[in-house]
């Protein structure tokens, strides 16, 4: 089975034919590629990822503006030290590939064409460091972009050096005069440096100090990506260094605005079919704030999710486009149909009915209004509720969103006491964010909604008019009687009657009680949990398994494996009531492992091995011979030094200077 | 169930601070427990229905919907277990020893021998089996996924090497593939990167600079979408693969949509090589194959403390070697042992360092030129008898992979003469 | 003195000796040049830029090479011969005048090239030649013996910021002449900055209109208070330049604002003497705001721009403060800080001395203590809430935050077990990080507890 025996490569590579026979189809295309699902899946995320890139572009190019606007303008005068800008861009490291193309793509379109990128991998020293930069100017060989422009003749590295670089610039542009006082550079050079703590120190030093010695004739600039803060440029550069460059410095946004944009922009919108649950959403929301604060991953969760939803099974084929809904059910097979038929939610709230192809298109067109109305609805709940104070329900709309999706928002604590506090606003803040959501609503057409919005308007109207006056009516014995001589226990009876008696209402608070109380029916109508539609199982996935496959445990994995083997086996021969015992039926790593842990930080393998062979092998007849002066048989001798050898792969020991123990490195159960 | 488990951890917890003692049965300090889902257990039976869709929906494909495991495993470590550890000052352990017992060295081939005949799986071998099948339903839904741009990543005890042999095989039958053994000592990321320019691009340009090499490849997949290839690469995390110049260029060549990688890893601390750039840009999913069969090839290559190669000879075959050189060669290679001996206990010790070895022997006229003194190393490194490493900082080490037990006998021997 | 030195003295004052000095080495014409001259000072003591400007004044033909440049020889030989055969370098085939790989070709070369162009009077100056150190050793012996390897009446110039001595030859070679630059005094500096005045006044015509007229006196009273602040700092005139023109606008602004009179010289010092000192945290460093911000006032202090808030995700905020804790705190005392049930422990007389540590004994303020893996882990859980398992994110997140500086891996980088890391950040830093995930960082710190 094993083909692979030889030990002296540990490259294999197989083979059949060659690469120029490849054709086309061969592989590239997904094994599912025919099946209906996949269709939709792929044409679901082809225009996810399109509203992506579009949205990454605006942002960015945005963000980016005042950046390049500064690149332009740096050398309108005369300058004595390297200009040079540094972008704070956060640590989310992955999602800055984005970012450093769009700006190359900026400077390019504005500045100027001449532009260097360097990373890591070219500046382990300071002459490759030189010849990367200078062969991408004279080159023309530009990392970000995958079409390279065809290089003519293309000049050797070795010669790649500044002054080479000066005489190429010179041709291109003249010699730059530099005593004149000011001059408009054509076509700067830029030289960008997307992750500067990683570069290396002393070769970053010396190419500062050598570009600023052509300062007068080369005129670059130089952009740091920096993912920490300013003060890493005065950790790496010393004095003499940081004198001759002039920082300035430009933020971009943090990733978690970011990521609020693309959540609403493009994946919570009634566009995009696919949903996650609430549960599967926290769980995104979790890797992102918890561990790398990157959208990248956000996104390709979010992928993975889709696959794990459309190869569940083939009639998921139906979460797709409203508009291709009518020919995927053309498609379906009867089997798939009685899938359909056999979803929880259709058996609660469809009964049966002959044409069920039609109420299947009904049902599904039903859900993606409700889907269009439930995202709106969500940002007009959001439009009040923002700016609550202490924020009960969150200030985000992918928090409602979560909540939402989770349960019931209507019953949920937080939507109570987001209410709850509605309930005492003043009339102008609450004119202020009602008025908000008719704006949202205003965008939108559709019968409903613009009743709603009537209704919205005539209750704003009310509010208006309303006065925050009391009417004065005579309190039934509700006046003190100061003069009466009452005892304590007379003056406390009527002092909780006067509590009791409803207090007077002013028409503001009528009319604001009256508004709450529509908005709660509103939100109540149109903020269901999706469970309760049918087909919901079709457009949202919520199996939280997926947390796994994306987040691995793999030390618990092990841990568990070895310390409860039962669980993969479901064996009853291993199964344990307390973890601390051993049972001899359990794999020898397991025991070995188990015995390891009684063991200080040095094991000596003698005892380890009689440890180990007292369980495995005991020796049942107590006769006279004493027991550990039994030889051990060879083939348990070679089990223990296996599972030694194998627990020393993994990483729980390691060899120690005396032959005879070995080192154990990690503690704990 | 939860709270029993609660329950008795506690009382564990109170028990084994009070009693301060070693790590005797500190295994029982240790439970899984159930966090996520028990903590949201009430939500877990509202929304129980739409947990698991997939077991309303019958599967009619080959796809495994069911995720093996309802309950997430956690492993979450007792910091006190730490603390109360550390303290202890000596460790304390018997003198025996392990070579009072007769067979305390196995060598390698003996071992092998020993283990084929002994059938490790005897136990549960039916479980082993059910286990290896459900990790073989797993191979369409990694086909599926490594085509939109993921990358599989397999984690879990046991060796993998036989379920990654199998998907190759299974799956993979007329589609290129290079696989790589990362637990394999003498590999480098060159011998990879040149693998696949000259053997599966056949490529005739080859720079020799790693990083131009990738980027060849890196293009010439970028601009034939038609192309793809596979790479299978065993213990990622392997000795000769950990750093982070081959971290970087892998996850550039993982990056790229065309190129699938399927990776396997074991030490419990592999993740600390990568970083979250090379994450990302690995974009891998986890599954977990446990298989529990023992690491038979991987560590057949290792310097384990207890399997090694027959000392008598590796003896044997450096004297051979030895006596075929000049007098002069004869010279630097005792030279070099002699260095290795005095300073290779030192904790962090590199190597010997080119310059310094070129300047002794300049001294001693041994050579009279850097090239000279290369092709001596070449004729050396030919026979294994030194090996050259490069550090970090470009300076070419050189060590000499044999026990400074059998140098020792070594020098004794031949210094004399 | 004629007039090349006359020029030279004008726009280099306090630098008369030296230029004399240089002047007498290539200014006759009719002498043969030296072998080798040696010129070294501090920083921005005039060395480059004199000796550039005799030669251009002399019309000597000289080949200027930075040695920062040079990481392999061959471009300084390269560079040399480019120059003094005034070869223009074809863009097309990117040729240089002649390859050489080593001192051999170079004067051979130098020899060939002294055939067609006139070298008899050529000068080569070296600049930062303290590199010369950290290249081929046979350098050094051989440009100060290039007149005699090459045949041709080649001086060189050596610029350096050290001394002689401290280069390492082992073998005897020729001395050259030494010119020493030495640092300007305080009164030298002030004449230098004089120079200056004319910019200084359109910086103040431009900032606050032409009404404000400065003489002289005034600018020089100015260079005098700016002095006193940062002569202790700094003796680089460069950098007192910049910082001179930066200050002097904030300086005057009393006086636009009608303040106070252009002669009330301790009103304008109350007023700068703050802004003086805290640009003193600013030397060195020139940030220069954007359009956004108000570029009329020096707002970044030097706080300001150490201290920004950094977004790190929940858990590596957690794993920074871990490892800080297991920087600054010794190992022995992990077990009272973190651990519930800990135990009693024996207030020992050590303890007693330990509570009246001086400022300068407290751990925080030493430097940070490398730790292990296993210690930063058991922290970490210790300080953490809410549990969460031990995956491989976490791990990864580890390893970022060495990549990012934050931590700093002592041991070797290869071996994945049993890593020590050490924390490089400071406690200021630390405490806006804990404060921000809810914990008070001084309860787990020794030093303050």
């Amino acid at each position: 089975m094993d083909t692979n025996l030889t030990i002296s490569k540990g490259i294999f590579v197989y083979k059949t034919k060659n690469i120029a026979d490849y054709k086309r189809k061969d592989g590239t295309d997904n094994v599912f590629a025919d099946q209906l699902w996949y269709q939709s899946f792929k044409s679901v995320w082809t225009k996810v990822e399109q509203k992506i890139e579009i949205l990454n572009d605006e942002m960015f190019t945005g963000l980016l503006k005042n950046l390049v606007d500064s690149v332009k303008s740096s050398f309108n005068e005369k300058v004595t030290e390297v200009p040079t800008k540094t972008l704070l861009t956060g640590i989310n490291m992955p999602d800055h590939v984005a970012l450093f193309s769009t700006l190359c793509k900026e400077i390019k379109k504005s500045v100027t064409p001449h532009i260097a990128v360097l990373h890591t991998e070219h500046c382990s020293t300071l002459k490759n460091l030189v010849e990367s930069a200078v062969d991408q100017f004279v080159n023309k060989v530009h990392s970000y972009e995958s079409d390279g422009d065809e290089l003519k003749s293309k000049i050797r590295k070795t010669y790649c050096t500044f002054a080479f670089l000066q005489a190429w610039y010179e041709s291109l542009h003249g010699s730059t005069n530099s005593k004149r006082k000011t001059r408009s550079v054509a076509q700067p050079l830029v030289i960008i440096i997307p992750d500067f703590e990683n570069f290396n120190e002393k070769s970053l030093q010396d190419f500062i100090l050598i570009i600023s010695s052509y300062l007068n004739v080369l005129p670059i600039i130089l952009i740091f990506g920096i993912a920490t803060s300013v003060n890493a440029i005065h950790r790496s550069l010393p004095f003499h260094v940081s004198s001759k460059i002039n920082i300035q410095v430009f933020n971009t946004q943090p990733s978690h605005l970011y990521l609020n944009r693309i959540i609403e922009s493009v994946l919570l919108t009634e566009d995009c079919p696919f949903h996650i649950g609430g549960k599967v959403f926290q769980c995104f929301t979790d890797i992102f704030l918890y561990y790398d604060l990157s959208v990248q991953r956000f996104i390709k969760n979010f992928k993975y999710a889709m696959l794990e939803h459309y190869s569940a099974h083939s009639i998921m084929a139906l979460c797709t486009f409203s508009h291709k809904v009518n020919r995927v059910v053309e498609q379906l097979s009867d089997d798939d149909l009685a899938a359909v038929k056999s979803l929880q939610s259709v058996r609660d709230h469809i009964e049966g009915s002959d044409n069920f192809e039609e109420t299947l298109i009904q049902g599904v067109q039903h859900f993606y209004s409700y889907l269009s109305m439930f995202h709106l609805y969500l940002k007009c709940l959001h439009s009040l509720v923002h700016s609550l104070p202490n924020c009960p329900l969150g200030k985000q709309v992918r928090e409602l969103y979560s909540t939402a999706t989770s349960g019931e928002i209507t019953q949920s604590e937080g939507y109570i006491e987001a209410f709850k506090l509605l309930g005492f606003h003043s009339k102008q803040e609450l004119t202020e964010k009602v008025s908000g959501m008719c704006l949202i609503l205003e965008d939108h057409d559709g019968d409903e909604i613009q009743d709603v919005l009537a209704q919205l308007q005539e209750h704003l109207v009310k509010l208006e008019d309303a006065t925050t006056e009391v009417a004065e009516e005579p309190k039934l014995g509700g006046e003190l009687m100061l003069s009466e001589k009452m005892n304590r226990l007379q003056l406390k009876q009527k002092l909780r009657e006067l509590t009791r008696a409803p207090k007077q209402l002013s028409n503001y608070d009528k009319a604001r009680a009256a508004l709450i109380q529509y908005l709660q029916d509103v939100f109540d109508k149109y903020l269901r949990h999706p469970s309760s539609v049918p087909f919901y199982e079709l457009f949202f996935f919520n199996n939280l398994s997926i947390r796994q496959v994306l987040l691995g445990s793999h030390r618990s994995a092990i841990h568990t494996a070895l310390n409860n083997p039962s669980y993969y086996f479901h064996c009853d021969c291993c199964k344990l009531t307390d973890d601390g015992r051993i049972s001899a039926s359990m794999p020898d790593i397991s025991i070995l492992y188990k015995l390891h842990l009684e063991y200080g930080k040095l094991i000596n393998l003698y005892d380890w091995l009689q440890a180990f062979v007292t369980i495995v092998d005991p020796y049942i007849d107590s006769g006279e011979e004493d027991a550990e002066n039994r030889p051990v048989s060879p083939e348990v001798h070679a089990r223990f030094i296996q599972g030694v050898a194998d627990l020393e792969f993994l990483g729980f020991i390691k060899s120690y200077k005396r032959k005879t123990h070995v080192v154990r490195l990690t503690w704990g159960g | 169930m939860s709270y029993n488990i609660r329950k008795r951890l506690k009382n564990v917890v109170v028990e084994s601070d009070e009693e301060e003692k070693d790590f005797e049965e500190s295994a029982s300090d240790y439970s899984p427990s159930e966090s996520e889902s028990a903590s949201s257990s009430s939500e877990l039976e509202n929304s129980s229905s739409e947990s698991d869709n997939s077991s309303h929906v019958e599967s009619s494909k080959k796809l495994p919907t069911k995720f093996r495991q309802d309950e997430d495993h956690t492993y979450i470590i007792k910091s006190d277990d730490y603390f109360s550890n550390c303290t202890k000052k000596k460790a304390v352990t018997s003198n025996n020893k392990f070579t009072d017992v007769d067979t305390s060295r196995l060598e390698q081939g003996k071992l092998q021998d020993l283990l084929s005949s002994y059938n490790v799986t005897v136990k549960h071998n039916k479980q082993l089996k059910q286990v290896a099948v459900e990790n073989r339903d797993q191979f369409s839904k990694w086909l599926y996924i490594l085509k939109e741009g993921f990358n599989v990543l397999l984690y879990g005890l046991g060796s993998k090497i036989k379920i990654l042999n199998e998907f190759r095989e299974k799956c993979l039958g007329n589609l290129p593939v290079l696989v790589v053994d990362g637990f394999f000592p003498n590999l480098s990321i060159k011998d990879i990167v040149t693998g696949i320019v000259n053997d599966i691009l056949e490529l005739s340009d080859n720079p020799t600079n790693v990083y131009e090499a990738c980027d060849v490849i890196i293009n010439k997949m970028s601009s034939r979408r038609n192309l793809c290839f596979y790479m299978i690469v065993h213990n990622i995390e392997g000795e000769p693969l950990k750093n982070q110049q081959t971290q970087t260029l892998l996850s550039k060549l993982a990056a790229v949509p065309n190129i699938h990688i399927v990776a396997s890893i074991d030490h419990i601390s592999a993740p600390l090589i990568w970083v979250n750039t090379q994450l990302s840009k690995f974009n891998f999913v986890w599954y977990n194959v446990t298989s529990f069969l023992p690491y038979l090839r991987e560590t057949s290559f290792e310097e384990s403390s207890i399997v090694q190669q027959p000392k008598a000879l590796v003896l044997s075959s450096l004297n051979n070697v030895f006596m075929s050189l000049t007098s002069k060669t004869k010279d630097i290679y005792l030279i070099m042992v002699k260095y290795q001996l005095e300073h290779g206990k030192a904790k962090h010790y590199k190597g010997f360092a080119f310059k310094k070895l070129y300047g002794v022997c300049k001294e001693g006229f041994l050579v009279s030129t850097d090239l000279a003194l290369r092709s001596q190393l070449t004729e050396f490194v030919d026979h294994e008898m030194v090996k050259i490493k490069r550090s970090n900082d470009g300076v070419e080490y050189l060590v000499i992979p044999i026990d400074n037990n059998v140098l020792q006998q070594f020098v004794d021997k031949h210094s004399k003469e | 003195m004629n007039s090349v030195q006359e020029e030279l003295q004008a726009t280099y004052p306090c630098r008369k000796k030296q230029i004399e000095e240089l002047y007498n080495l290539f200014g006759y014409g009719e002498e043969p040049l030296v072998d080798a001259v040696y010129v070294y000072g501090s920083s921005s003591t005039g060395k480059t830029s004199i000796i550039k400007s005799l030669l251009r004044g002399l019309n000597l033909k000289f080949a200027l090479v930075n040695l920062v440049e040079c990481y392999t020889s061959k471009i300084l030989f390269e560079s040399i011969l480019n120059q003094l055969s005034d070869h223009k370098i074809d863009v097309i085939k990117a040729q240089p005048y002649a390859r050489c790989d080593n001192m051999m070709d170079f004067v051979a070369n130098l020899r060939k090239c002294g055939e067609t162009v006139d070298l008899s009077r050529a000068v080569i100056v070296l600049d930062k030649a303290e590199r010369l150190r950290d290249m081929d050793s046979n350098l050094l012996p051989a440009f100060l013996r290039l007149t005699e390897l090459a045949d041709l009446s080649i001086s060189v110039v050596f610029v350096s910021e050290i001394v002689f001595d401290n280069y390492c030859y082992k073998n005897e070679i020729v001395t050259p002449i030494k010119i020493h630059f030495s640092q300007y005094t305080k009164e030298e500096i002030i004449e230098i900055l004089c120079l200056n005045f004319d910019t200084a006044r359109e910086a103040i015509e431009s900032s606050y209109g032409a009404e404000l007229s400065i003489t002289e006196e005034f600018y020089r009273n100015y260079l005098s208070v700016f002095l006193s602040v940062f002569h202790r700092a700094c003796r680089d005139v460069s950098e007192l330049k910049y910082m001179a023109k930066q200050s002097f606008v904030k300086y005057c602004e009393p006086v636009a604002k009608k303040d106070c009179e252009l002669s009330d010289s301790l009103a304008l010092w109350k007023h700068i003497a703050p802004v003086l000192k805290s640009s003193l945290g600013l030397l060195y460093m020139r940030i220069s705001p954007t359009h956004q911000e108000n570029s009329s006032t020096l707002s970044i202090t030097a706080k300001d721009s150490q201290v920004q808030s950094l977004e790190l995700p929940y858990y590596g905020k957690h794993l920074l403060i871990a490892a800080y804790l297991a920087s600054y705190n010794p190992a022995k005392e992990d077990k009272r800080l973190y651990m519930k049930y800990h135990g009693k422990k024996a207030r020992t007389k050590s303890d007693i001395r330990a509570k009246s540590k001086t400022a300068e004994q407290l751990f925080t303020q030493l430097g940070p203590k490398q730790f292990g893996f296993d210690r930063l882990i058991a922290i970490f859980y210790a300080i953490l809430e809410e549990k969460v398992d031990l995956n491989s994110h976490l791990l990864v997140q580890i390893s970022t935050l060495v990549e990012l500086r934050l931590l700093a891996i002592v041991s070797d980088n290869s071996e994945l077990d049993n890593r020590k890391y050490r924390c490089c950040v400071g406690l200021e830093y630390i405490e806006a990080v804990a404060r921000n995930v809810g914990i008070n960082i001084k309860k787990y710190l020794v030093d303050f507890n």
